[in-house]
């Protein structure tokens, strides 16, 4: 073999490692997306986790992948768990953007940092749920965070600002809780499962491999 | 109509895409109203009035009720409507996004829950979904069943290790984060074995090609498809002209 | 073993690589796959877990097969010896309702349906019973194999192992680019029993139990277990057994009939665990730490150091139990509910991936369990395992469970 082909072999075999990690890691995210609903729903928890896999996909891999599994949670998820769920991809699109962009940044490398990004991604999630709350929903999701809207309607306020505010003091906390839940669960790896992913995403920048 | 053979996929898509604008844009509550009604015969027809009526119990419902409350007696009106405060068009208003809501849902799962997995590959594959994207979708799919049993097992392994003593909230609360460790690098280190399998016997070409001949060869009826879209045309149409 | 020697006298002749746990027999497997595949052929290899085989691009066992098939006519010759095969009656279901020994005889079809170069079968077709165990083997040897040189590993004891192989090459003395130095041993020496604070008979009266919208799996099952015995429950795949030892472990909820413990009402859904612990057959769902010792934080003190000991993981107790061989995570679980101190104990499949050494270890700890007061209930394919522990057998049958005589042939 000479060296023309071994160096054509190499770059083959980078984009074909790229693949691999899209090709398994995705699937994973969706799964682990629904599947904390299940697990959710199993141990009769009133919780609702829904973006635990789409972080995760996005710092190990990478953002396009993150945005493929986020928005394919949310439309399986239309088969498989509930038909509304579609009309929110757009959110999980935003939210592996959004972490992406922290994520280049290393701002998932200690809790303090995660924090922050936990908080901001609330927002962003608020405002980008925001149009389909108001335009499908009528400004309520049927969580309890409709006490809050009813409130701030009932001063007058615009549907589409009681929907903002609403979302921006509920989905922060959420959004906090669910980035330290995957900020430990990286840490968390083993070591085998760190160096695979090592080379793409940005997991070398937030966690010591 | 409903036992005569499907619609071409992209038929299937378009006629979806038609409804769900329709639904959007209707505001009568008779025309939303005998459209669901329609929907659901369909859905029962189908078998899958159950998968309904889990989602209108868990999620139109308390929506219902809610917007009822905040349109009705809070608001006591329309989102764009500033002038006096009347209960009527409250609950109008909240009634119409409740149908509408309701109608979302049925219609998406009427059009693709019914469909058995290997008609949504050919769904996926006549929309130009190849190569990654294809396999990352069916494989999904196929797993989810599998994927269940396996988060049941981890809950069996915990409380078979005395890990849950106890059935209290605050027991079962504990669970969540390890469970989910525990099942988020078993899934990592399966799916990267998975993917190295599908890389090593050349699966994903394998696949595409498979997706193309099975749409070459296909049941298909083209006069059903024109059928969905002309009935989704109208619909549109309906819903438009703001009849009745 | 040069791959080229190897390709070149071993086609259509199926190769057993003998050798104990840690022999580094997966990595000559892995090895030779690469070696096949800069050769410019196609490697592939196969792991213990068939599952993690199985494509899930398609979703049934007649996709499966059309998938791997390379042209038309291949796929022609893949049904004609899928319906051989008897695999005729999956062709709509999805492969993951298939059985263990379906499963097998499902991938080994389609990985010699691709026309491999080399096939490595590592610990693959170790559960197989006889019948099916035969059928791999003609399988490897038939014209379908005309271009594929496989290799086979297994564990387990000899006297289980159905099919002859007629050409074997040792492991060891082997050059491959990883060797395992140190062979972690399970020892049964290092095996601390704490005695249960209660013990006591184990009973079921008139228990019933079916799934939602299914047939009834156990119908009216009554029986009394003994502390201090060791049970073997047997039965075809899909009889119910897992069903029976989740219900008595407190992982299904019991709806009709009774279970007794000591003599006492018990409702083990209440309190799971407390008074029946179960070993599953994957560790991988059982591991929950992120390091050996904490995995073993919850035994009682003493019990510790001797489980992390009888595991053989002393010196890995820093390191992440994923990070551990599949044959030492094995080891791990088995240790973690073996030295709780409990009544009663379920095991299922707890020689799965060891060797024969390593299996009589597990024997050895199974007797000075029952010794020193606590119930063992066993399930496994291995008829030797069961035979050496000299265990009480028992069938699971229609929902009823029957004795079996010790000196008859186990059922699959």
């Amino acid at each position: 073999m000479n060296s023309n082909n071994t160096r054509e072999s190499e770059s083959g075999n980078a984009t074909s490692r790229k693949r691999i990690l899209f090709l398994a890691v995705v699937p994973v995210g969706i799964l682990v997306n629904l599947g904390i609903g299940t697990l959710v729903h199993f141990l009769k928890l009133p919780l609702f986790v829904d973006a635990v896999g789409t972080i995760l996909v996005t710092i190990l891999v990478g953002i396009p992948a993150g945005i493929a599994a986020g928005v394919l949670s949310f439309l399986l998820g239309g088969l498989l768990v509930n038909p509304v769920m579609p009309y929110f991809s757009g959110t999980q699109a935003a939210i592996a953007i959004f972490v992406g962009i922290m994520a280049r940044q290393g701002f998932f490398k200690s809790i303090p940092r995660t924090i922050l990004t936990g908080i901001l991604l609330g927002l962003v999630a608020a405002v980008v749920s925001a149009p389909v709350i108001v335009t499908l929903f009528g400004g309520i999701t049927g969580s309890g965070s409709g006490v809050i809207t009813a409130f701030l309607l009932a001063s007058g306020k615009s549907v589409l600002k009681s929907v903002i505010l609403t979302g921006v003091s509920c989905e922060p906390v959420d959004k906090t809780v669910q980035c330290l839940f995957a900020f430990w669960l990286l840490r968390s790896l083993p070591r085998n499962l760190k160096a695979r992913f090592a080379a793409g995403g940005y997991i070398r920048r937030n966690v010591d491999t | 109509m409903w036992t005569s053979p499907p619609p071409p996929p992209i038929f299937r898509g378009l006629a979806t895409l038609l409804a769900f604008f329709g639904i959007v844009i209707a505001h009568s509550v008779i025309l939303l109203g005998a459209a669901l009604l329609g929907v659901l015969v369909t859905l029962s027809v189908q078998g899958r009035l159950r998968a309904f009526a889990r989602f209108a119990g868990a999620v139109i419902l308390p929506v219902g009720l809610g917007l009822m409350i905040i349109w009705g007696l809070v608001r006591q009106g329309t989102p764009d409507d500033m002038a006096e405060p009347s209960i009527r068009a409250g609950v109008l208003y909240a009634t119409i996004v409740t149908l509408r809501l309701a109608l979302l849902g049925a219609v998406f799962q009427a059009a693709f829950l019914a469909l058995p997995t290997p008609k949504l590959v050919n769904l996926l594959h006549s929309f130009r979904i190849r190569g990654r994207g294809l396999a990352v979708i069916v494989s999904t799919l196929n797993l989810w069943p599998d994927f269940r049993r396996h988060v049941e097992n981890i809950v069996a392994a915990r409380c078979a290790r005395g890990l849950m003593p106890d059935r209290r909230l605050i027991t079962r609360l504990r669970q969540l984060p390890l469970a989910v460790r525990t099942l988020f690098i078993s899934a990592l280190g399966q799916g990267l074995e998975r993917a190295d399998s599908w890389e090593a016997s050349g699966l994903i070409e394998r696949l595409n090609t498979l997706g193309a001949r099975a749409n070459g060869a296909s049941d298909c009826s083209p006069i059903a498809g024109a059928a969905w879209l002309a009935m989704a045309a109208l619909w549109v149409i309906a819903a438009t002209s703001g009849w009745p | 073993m040069d791959y080229a020697v190897l390709a070149s006298e071993y086609r259509r002749k199926p190769v057993f690589l003998d050798g104990s746990n840690f022999s580094g027999r997966t990595a000559i497997l892995r090895n030779w796959c690469s070696e096949c595949a800069s050769a410019g052929g196609r490697g592939i290899y196969v792991g213990p877990n068939v599952h993690q085989s199985v494509s899930s691009l398609v979703p049934t066992v007649a996709d499966e097969l059309l998938l791997h098939a390379s042209d038309s006519a291949r796929f022609d010759r893949l049904l004609d010896v899928a319906r051989a095969l008897g695999l005729d009656r999956c062709y709509d279901q999805s492969p993951f309702t298939l059985s263990g020994g379906e499963q097998v005889l499902l991938v080994t079809l389609c990985k010699l349906g691709l026309g491999p170069t080399f096939l490595g079968l590592d610990g693959t077709i170790e559960e197989l019973d006889r019948d099916n165990a035969q059928r791999v083997i003609e399988l490897l040897s038939s014209e379908l194999a005309a271009q594929t040189t496989t290799v086979l590993t297994s564990n387990g004891y000899s006297e289980d192992r159905h099919w002859r192989p007629a050409w074997r090459l040792p492991a060891s003395g082997f050059d491959h680019a990883e060797t395992v130095q140190k062979r972690p041993c399970l020892d049964s020496a290092n095996f601390l029993f704490t005695p249960p604070s209660e013990s006591g008979g184990l009973e079921v009266e008139d228990l019933s139990f079916s799934y939602e919208h299914h047939a009834p799996v156990l119908r009216s099952l009554n029986f009394r277990l003994e502390p201090g015995k060791i049970y073997s429950l047997e039965g075809r795949n899909g009889v119910g057994k897992s069903t029976l030892a989740r219900i008595l472990t407190g992982v299904l909820r019991l709806r009709r009939g009774r279970i007794v413990f000591n003599d006492r009402d018990s409702n083990p859904w209440k309190t799971p665990g407390r008074n029946v612990a179960m070993h599953f057959q994957n560790p991988d769902s059982q591991l929950f730490a992120d390091s050996v010792e904490r995995e073993l934080v919850d035994l009682p003190m003493p019990a510790r150091r001797a489980a992390a000991a009888f595991a053989g993981t002393n010196s890995q107790l820093t390191e992440h139990p994923f990070d551990l061989p599949f044959v030492l995570r094995k080891r791990l679980a088995l240790s973690a509910v073996a030295h709780l101190s409990k009544p009663w104990f379920i095991f299922d499949e707890p020689t799965l991936g060891q060797d024969a050494l390593a299996s009589d270890e597990i024997v050895k700890m199974l007797r000075r369990m029952a010794e020193g007061g606590s119930g063992v209930v066993v399930i496994s394919h291995s008829a030797e395992f069961i035979r050496r522990l000299n265990a009480k057998r028992m069938r699971l049958e229609d929902g009823q469970l029957h004795n079996v005589e010790p000196s008859a042939q186990i059922t699959q």
